[in-house]
């Protein structure tokens, strides 16, 4: 006997991937009014989202229940290809739709030129129906389809101010992106020519630690590793995220890196599980703690606001590295790790607003001078700083929820006789320091005294959105239990 | 197989590896463009002898016509671009301030440093030592031939390839439509179309040859089209030959082109993923599934779908060799 709403979780699915679709579609079609077709479709892909949570969380708790796969077409794999919905990607859908929202009702007043809101809005909508569509994805080869989507249209609204360091920004962006996704491309095509399936779920029954899965997980490993910007393969990001338009940053870094990370964990708790050793995860915790010192250094030496944020992501993504040795020694700890994808992905979003709206104030983003825009925003600064609390990890937000639950997760593995496990408590602490660093080194021009002058006047969405996201980002600890209930609806996963 | 064809296929690969070497190496931007237009010619014929006469004719189509057209266009703007900052003043009425300017500015990064080759080839050779590894190891699979042969007859084509793209895998395909499409917006969004610098082309060659290429290029393209149902040939190959016939009118007449209606030019690029995806929603309505059709409809419906993509590719490709974004587009 299914729960009620079972039955309509399927055409949810579906409807989900038609609505993103047709409200981008509509955009493109239809620019003149794209930005209402915009806000409409941010509000309906919003509630549709939300709904479809309800929907899944009533058809717990058991995993295999929950968990929905859906023909496309009514063709079963491995002839047609499969949508997969299941707490992993339920919880991203979430997300995504909680900063789309956000970074949509912000855009209304950030692009406010009548000719820039034609383009801005039909590449936006496309961003977010591809980031939809791959957490939906259960098929190999669609997943790299819907990377593309993602990274192509994310490529074109880092250039979109087409000033000549966002142009540059974006051509490397687009350079790494082709490399990542034709890396990542590779692999699906060993992975097919071994077993003859692209389905992730029949690829995963049959794969066993051989030299195709290998050389695919190194493959595809990389190839995401270079989207994420995980280190080493970060040098990228900075100048990217740093000189897109301030909605764009923040969709950048909180969802589009966050889609990577999804897939690399997607891949090894699936089809590459077999392959994972402890000296692995020993390397990449390592390659870890490197991101969280070296992100946090270039971070406290930055000169340029936007730039902080930038580089404080390639730190933050550290502690997803160090996540991974955890990961081995205490399997269920990915939830752990998904809920600070999560909270990091709402904190870092509404820095990136909060920044965007004082460089539109100031006419620049150099911190130097920004002091007496500073001090004239205080409802500005005080998003900055809400953010920048939850990514330090301070009492009582998500980011401290998440950490804790890291720092427990670490020092299970001292306790279980790991030896190198100190290394990684010691990250997780030391790391938070960093970020308190960081994140104090932007909002402390505004308690120094000085003249302050408001600057250019914003619009009020520019006002309190980034407030709004950056509160959304404290209270996302109270959601902690909600998030990980809904992870654990997650067949096949520890 | 007969040594003729061993030694073709030696002679193929050893052209394919040496013409690519040549495009790389080479530092004149004009000659490495032909290069890559013959590697991809090349590439084609090595398909035609791996028994995939579809992607021939795309990597033909796409990867050797069109894309070789759009790099041969860039780079007479670049060349024109630098040709205005040496004498000083532009003889074009000013461009787009964030327009190519831009570009070539952040193109114009120094050429890469001679110490990095080493590094490079031995990365080149360590990755492709190991797919040669990985590759000698794997079974010889099937893949899903015989899976997709045992739906063949409720595909509602006959062509094994164009059953998987438009029926079987049709999400894909509509992804990839996107993908084009999102292209164009991409280059769109960087600014305001200006004429390709005009080069008049003097005698009646030009305006001769495309009274006789046109027609021929609009017969072929729909005959592609048609034949995609049963036969090697389908939307993209199509609309890639009827965009090569809208890039050469282009070309012809650089200074009369009628500026593109706003409206319309935007329906048409979208009109192949409209109507797919309201096929695609019909479909789930109707408890075919998202992107299905009823077995019947199957046919027809297919049809319709190429033929829509067809028309949008053709008009993006033709878009994106003029590049920016026409005036009408702002209205």
């Amino acid at each position: 006997m299914s729960p009620p709403g079972a039955e309509w979780l399927p055409a949810g699915i579906a409807g989900l991937v038609g609505l993103s679709l047709a409200v981008a579609v509509l955009a493109t079609a239809w620019p003149r009014q794209a930005h209402r077709v915009g806000l409409l479709g941010a509000l309906a892909i919003t509630a549709w989202v939300l709904g479809l949570s309800a929907l899944f969380l009533n058809t717990g708790p058991d995993p295999e229940a929950a968990a929905t796969r859906v023909a496309l077409g009514g063709w079963e794999a491995p002839l047609g290809l499969m949508l997969h919905l299941d707490g992993l990607s339920m919880t991203l859908l979430v997300l995504t739709a909680v900063v789309g929202l956000a970074t949509s009702l912000y855009s209304l007043g950030y692009v406010h030129d009548r000719i820039e809101r034609r383009q801005f809005w039909p590449l936006w909508l496309w961003l977010w129906a591809g980031l939809n569509m791959l957490f939906l994805s259960g098929d190999a080869f669609n997943l790299y389809i819907t990377l593309e989507v993602v990274s192509l249209s994310a490529v074109a609204l880092v250039a979109f101010t087409g000033t000549a360091a966002a142009v540059s920004g974006a051509v490397r962006y687009l350079l790494i992106n082709i490399l990542g996704s034709l890396s990542f491309l590779m692999g699906v095509v060993l992975l097919f020519g071994e077993h003859g399936v692209l389905d992730l779920v029949l690829l995963e029954a049959r794969t066993e630690a051989g030299p195709t899965e290998r050389m695919a997980a190194v493959l595809m490993t990389a190839g995401l590793m270079l989207k994420a910007a995980l280190f080493p393969l970060h040098v990228w990001l900075a100048p990217a995220h740093g000189s897109a338009p301030a909605p764009v940053s923040a969709v950048l870094s909180g969802l589009v890196v966050t889609g990577s990370f999804y897939l690399i964990l997607r891949l090894w708790m699936g089809v590459f599980a077999p392959l994972a050793t402890p000296a692995f995860g020993i390397l990449v915790g390592m390659l870890g703690v490197a991101a969280l010192v070296w992100g946090s250094l270039q971070a406290l030496r930055a000169g340029r606001l936007k730039s902080i944020v930038a580089y404080s992501t390639v730190a933050q993504f550290g502690y997803l590295l160090v996540a991974f040795p955890l990961m081995l020694v205490d399997p269920g700890a990915w939830r752990v790790v998904v809920f600070f994808a999560v909270v990091h992905a709402l904190a870092k979003a509404s820095v990136f607003l909060a920044a965007g709206t004082l460089q539109h104030a100031a006419g620049h983003d150099r911190l130097a001078d920004l002091g007496e825009v500073l001090r004239a925003r205080p409802r500005t600064v005080f998003a900055l700083g809400l953010a920048g609390v939850s990514l330090m990890g301070l009492p009582f937000t998500g980011g401290f929820i998440a950490k804790y639950l890291l720092l427990e997760a670490g020092l299970g593995t001292v306790l279980a006789g790991s030896f190198i496990g100190v290394l990684w408590v010691l990250a997780i602490a030391g790391g938070g320091l960093l970020a308190a660093a960081y994140v104090l080194r932007m909002v402390a021009p505004s308690f120094q005294r000085g003249r302050a002058d408001a600057g250019e006047a914003v619009s009020p969405w520019m006002d309190w959105v980034p407030l709004g996201l950056a509160t959304v980002a404290a209270l996302a600890g109270l959601a902690g239990p909600l998030t990980l209930n809904t992870l654990a609806l997650t067949p096949g996963a520890p | 197989m007969n040594a003729l064809l061993v030694l073709f296929d030696l002679v193929l690969l050893a052209g394919i590896v040496g013409v690519a070497w040549r495009c790389l190496a080479s530092t004149d931007l004009f000659r490495a463009v032909v290069l890559f237009i013959t590697f991809g010619l090349l590439l084609a014929l090595a398909w035609v002898r791996l028994e995939a006469p579809d992607i021939a004719l795309a990597e033909a189509a796409i990867g050797a016509g069109i894309t070789g057209a759009l790099l041969l266009v860039t780079l007479e703007r670049l060349r024109s671009i630098m040709a205005e900052r040496r004498s000083g003043r532009p003889h074009t009425p000013p461009p787009d301030p964030a327009g190519p300017h831009a570009l070539l500015r952040a193109l114009h990064d120094p050429p890469p440093e001679r110490r990095t080759f080493i590094p490079a080839l031995t990365f080149a050779l360590v990755v492709g030592g190991l797919l040669a590894t990985a590759l000698w190891h794997q079974p010889q699979s099937v893949g899903l031939e015989p899976v997709v042969d045992a739906h063949m007859d409720v595909s509602g084509v006959d062509h094994p390839v164009t059953a998987v793209l438009l029926n079987f895998r049709a999400y894909d395909t509509f992804l990839e439509l996107a993908i084009v499409l999102i292209a164009l917006l991409g280059a769109w969004s960087l600014g305001r179309h200006d004429l390709i610098p005009a080069r008049p082309a003097p005698g009646p060659i030009l305006p001769g040859t495309l009274r006789l290429l046109v027609p021929v290029a609009i017969v072929t393209g729909v005959y592609v089209l048609w034949a995609g149902s049963h036969a090697p040939g389908g939307a993209f190959q199509a609309g890639a030959i009827l965009g090569a016939a809208g890039i050469l009118l282009v070309l012809a007449r650089p200074h009369q082109l009628p500026m593109a209606p706003g409206v319309p030019l935007r329906l048409g690029i979208t009109a192949g993923v409209a109507l797919f995806l309201l096929v695609g929603v019909y479909g789930l309505a109707a408890g075919h599934g998202f992107l299905g059709y009823a077995e019947a409809w199957a046919y027809p419906l297919i049809i319709l779908i190429e033929v829509a993509a067809t028309l949008s590719i053709a008009l993006t490709l033709v878009a994106l060799f003029v590049a920016g974004r026409p005036a009408g587009d702002d209205a």
